[in-house]
């Protein structure tokens, strides 16, 4: 499939969901749905930023939740305990959690091995005893209550339904940057260094800079995700942000497939939902996504992304096939 | 013509093994020169001591008047150092034209946010690298192929892309590892007037190689190792005869690869 | 602070140590066999900590010797298992692949243990309870003797198996350069799947050791960044590293727990991990050159 026809499916997948949870509230009338669906929107975001890492870049990680976490206390902590201006205290979120990409990145990505999945694991612990150890800060397992919902041009996000549209339209913006930085000079030297770490040097592209560029980008849109996540339920506490939860990132994007902006929004919103109406089975449902996971790295490493293009590159084969036909008919 | 690689006692030492010692080099700005020598004499270590694939054990390495010895691979690509891969590093997930167009990567001006936020001047970078993947791949015969995924072109295809790619870079000196294994004679035929025109552009080569046809016929000077030193080194007619090379090839490899390109 | 606490201290340590060689040597040999590192190394270990803990000894009554046996033989079966379902279908694909299939093998194991074993942590007395040995002022809990004991035997064991049998050398022979192995005809398969199995009992001893110091619950599986920590700390894919790593980390472990915080202890090991990566990656025993592209 040519690149052109490659972004043809793209834009048509990422209309298609988009559309769809732009259309989504007027079906939901009670609350729980309602957030359900937030969180699908909130889910892409966080699943978007694990693309520029592990999509991208092809670097496994395994701590978003504990990025998240990050970001939703910096946020929170910023906005209820010193009275920051909620965009403010967004903006605040972004740079703390870069910070910390860099500070854990760094040292991790300049390596050629693939650290940065086990660097990641512990990571995740550690934030989360952190969060929940230091209580004078943090608050420790009672969390922080009481976080605000932003406002702008005098709206007033208090209304989950004002909430989600903000969230919705974020989300719209963070996918274009996305794809805009996919098909910039910057995407295409990710995928070489990814394609091939020692050859991309050779072509003179310093891949730690590459590889800790994507993780910042990770960084930044886990903690846009995790600011909402904090406006949104107005309360954040350490069990929030569980290795099980990293876990259903890296689902998420396996299912909609590696590498694709697209993708991601479209597994994440797939299977905030699915897990929503597996939460019944509990324990289950991380163990019959994790047999999953390994069941699609096998036979369709690009995920639900995969099974479209070779649906479309079928089709486009039979409509020339057919077309040949009637040529030679004439 | 003045001197663009200056390479002064390069030795280089794997864990107790000594693949270089003492090397020297010194390659004239223009020229097409050849190392050759018998299997694991040192040539591909020495290309990757070059552009940087690790550092030496010792010496100095000087590009352009300037001293490299210590710079990371990235740093000298920068300064005009380029090269493929004895076995080919494409990638797999690009199709021809994105190889060429990754390579320009290092050459872009307009930064971050020019870039990545809707610009004039980044659209038009854009389009200035795209018209020149579609000169380079012209020039090197693969225009035709700009969509293909580099997957599926045929290999002889693949190893003049890896040479296409290394010169998207806008090299002073490439450095081509064996770009002539596995190709047919008519290929190297094709590779011989590709290297000659690549030396029109005024761009320097370093060519390591085992096809004893191509290095007589294309090279100006050879420089000849064996067991990490440089035992020769001269024109080829002088190469051809030298009693040392024949010796280090035990007399057979070379000899019978000279009878061929003496036919 | 008395010499008789900082005596104590360091056997425990070395004993938490032992355990985090035992696990840092499960990932070495898998990662020089077939270069990845298994993500669930650390899940391996908790399954063998409550197939002792929960089952064979609470329930069924097995005696440690019985249960050490019953652990090895099942963790021989599981390991090759794991190698056919997470390696064996993707030896061919990018290693990143393999490591996801490990990582979700991990999850998977992880979230089956609560619904195997329930979600309470588990514990159980181990052959010595909580007895101790005194010597002078120094007083020593016998299981942390035991957990050294054991491993310097277990170490003594592989060094024999990897040096004098001829599967042991094959395995080496595997490890070393694998395309040239299947040309001298060893059937590598055959050895990558033992590599697995040998890597699983040295994490299920691991995990019956470490049963009765601590509760046993899901939360072990944090012993598997641990041993990861260590063979970076010794030097990844060194074999001698993986084990002056592993007591390195652990006597460190307990020291920054007893002297400085035992609840900041893993945010100060995971902060020397970070250290170590910045100012020497290639760990206390490898070499300058040892990254290998």
């Amino acid at each position: 499939m040519t690149e052109a026809r490659k972004r043809e499916l793209e834009r048509t997948v990422s209309i298609i969901v988009f559309v769809l949870l732009t259309l989504a509230p007027i079906f939901v009338r009670s609350q729980y749905p309602f957030f359900v669906l937030c969180l699908a929107v909130i889910n892409g975001i966080a699943v978007m930023g694990l693309n520029f890492i592990f999509g991208f870049a092809g670097q496994l990680h395994m701590g978003v939740a504990a990025f998240l976490g990050i970001g939703s206390y910096a946020f929170s902590l910023a906005a209820v305990k010193y009275g920051w201006n909620w965009w403010a205290a967004a903006i605040l979120s972004i740079i703390v959690v870069g910070i910390f990409s860099l500070f854990l990145g760094f040292p991790t990505l300049r390596l050629k091995r693939y650290y940065l999945a086990i660097m990641t694991i512990g990571f995740q612990e550690i934030t989360r005893s952190v969060l929940m150890n230091w209580s004078s800060f943090t608050g420790g397992v009672f969390g922080i209550q009481n976080i605000p919902r932003p406002s702008l041009f005098g709206l007033q996000f208090t209304d989950n339904r004002l909430f989600y549209y903000l969230a919705l339209i974020l989300s719209i913006l963070l996918y274009l940057l996305a794809i805009r930085i996919e098909r910039s000079r910057f995407g295409r030297a990710l995928r070489a260094v990814r394609d091939d770490e020692l050859a991309a040097e050779a072509m003179g592209m310093n891949s730690t800079f590459l590889k800790v560029f994507a993780f910042i980008w990770c960084g930044a849109y886990s903690a846009v995700a995790g600011t909402l996540y904090a406006s949104f339920q107005q309360y954040v506490s350490p069990e929030l942000y569980t290795s099980a939860y990293s876990f259903s990132f890296v689902s998420m994007l396996v299912f909609g497939g590696i590498g694709s902006v697209p993708g991601a929004v479209l597994g994440a919103t797939a299977l905030t939902v699915l897990m929503e109406l597996l939460r019944f089975m509990k324990q289950w449902y991380l163990v019959i996504y994790a047999a999953a996971i390994i069941v699609i790295i096998v036979y369709e490493p690009y995920g639900l992304m995969g099974i479209l293009t070779r649906m479309r590159t079928k089709r486009l084969a039979a409509a020339e096939l057919s077309e040949g036909a009637r040529d030679a008919s004439l | 013509m003045g001197t663009i690689l200056e390479v002064s006692r390069v030795s280089k030492n794997f864990e107790g093994v000594q693949a270089l010692t003492n090397l020297d080099l010194s390659v004239s700005e223009g020229e097409i020169r050849a190392i050759i020598g018998p299997n694991g004499s040192g040539k591909t270590t020495l290309i990757n001591v070059i552009t940087g694939i690790f550092p030496p054990s010792s010496g100095r390495i000087i590009f352009n008047g300037e001293d490299v010895t210590n710079f990371p691979a990235h740093h000298r690509v920068r300064r005009g150092m380029a090269r493929t891969f004895q076995n080919l590093r494409l990638f797999p997930t690009m199709s021809v034209i994105e190889h060429i167009l990754a390579a320009q990567y290092i050459h872009a001006k307009v930064g971050l946010f020019g870039t990545i936020l809707p610009s004039k001047e980044g659209s038009l970078e854009e389009a200035q690298m795209y018209e020149r993947a579609m000169e380079i791949l012209s020039f090197v015969d693969l225009a035709d192929r700009a969509a293909m995924p580099a997957v599926s072109l045929p290999y002889g295809q693949r190893r003049v892309l890896e040479i296409a790619r290394a010169l998207a870079a806008d090299p002073k000196i490439v450095f081509l590892d064996e770009p002539a294994a596995g190709l047919s004679a008519d290929e190297i035929n094709s590779l011989e007037k590709l290297l000659r025109r690549i030396q029109e552009r005024g761009i320097t080569i370093c060519l390591v190689e085992h096809r004893m046809m191509l290095v007589m016929s294309v090279a100006e000077k050879i420089t000849v190792l064996n067991y990490g030193e440089k035992i020769a080194e001269g024109p080829p007619e002088k190469i051809k005869d030298d009693p040392e090379v024949i010796e280090a090839y035990l007399g057979r490899e070379l000899a019978s690869e000279l009878d061929k390109s003496g036919e | 602070m008395n010499v008789a606490v900082l005596v104590q201290q360091l056997i425990n340590g070395l004993a938490m140590g032992c355990i985090y060689s035992l696990v840092a040597l499960g990932y070495t040999f898998i990662w020089n066999a077939v270069g990845i590192v298994n993500l669930a190394q650390g899940d391996f270990v908790t399954m063998a900590a409550f197939l002792y803990a929960a089952t064979l000894s609470n329930k069924l009554g097995f005696g440690f010797g019985l249960s050490l046996l019953g652990v090895a033989a099942f963790m021989s079966v599981f390991g090759m298992g794991a190698e056919r379902v997470v390696y064996s279908p993707l030896k061919d694909a990018h290693p990143r692949a393999v490591m996801l299939s490990t990582m979700a093998l991990g999850i998977f194991l992880s979230n089956l243990y609560i619904i195997v074993w329930g979600p309470y942590p588990v514990t159980t007395a181990g052959p010595f309870g909580q007895g101790v040995i005194h010597f002078g002022e120094v007083s020593i809990l016998k299981q942390n003797l035991f957990v050294i004991v054991i491993t310097g035997i277990l170490l003594i064991l592989q060094w024999l198996f990897f040096r004098r049998t001829t599967l042991g050398k094959t395995m080496r022979a595997v490890a070393q350069d694998r395309e040239a192995a299947t040309l001298m005809g060893i059937e590598t398969h055959r050895t990558i799947a033992i590599t697995f199995a040998n890597s699983s009992i040295l994490a299920g001893i691991a995990g019956i050791l470490l049963a009765p110091l601590f509760m046993v619950s899901v939360d072990l599986g944090m012993v598997g960044s641990k041993g990861f920590a260590s063979c970076v700390i010794g030097g990844f894919g060194s074999i001698i590293g993986a084990t002056v790593g592993g007591i390195l980390l652990g006597t460190i472990e307990i020291f920054v727990a007893s002297f400085l915080s035992s609840r900041y202890k893993d945010a100060i090991v995971f902060l020397i991990l970070i250290f170590f990566l910045l100012v020497r990656p290639q760990g206390i025993l490898g070499k300058k050159a040892g990254e290998s592209l």
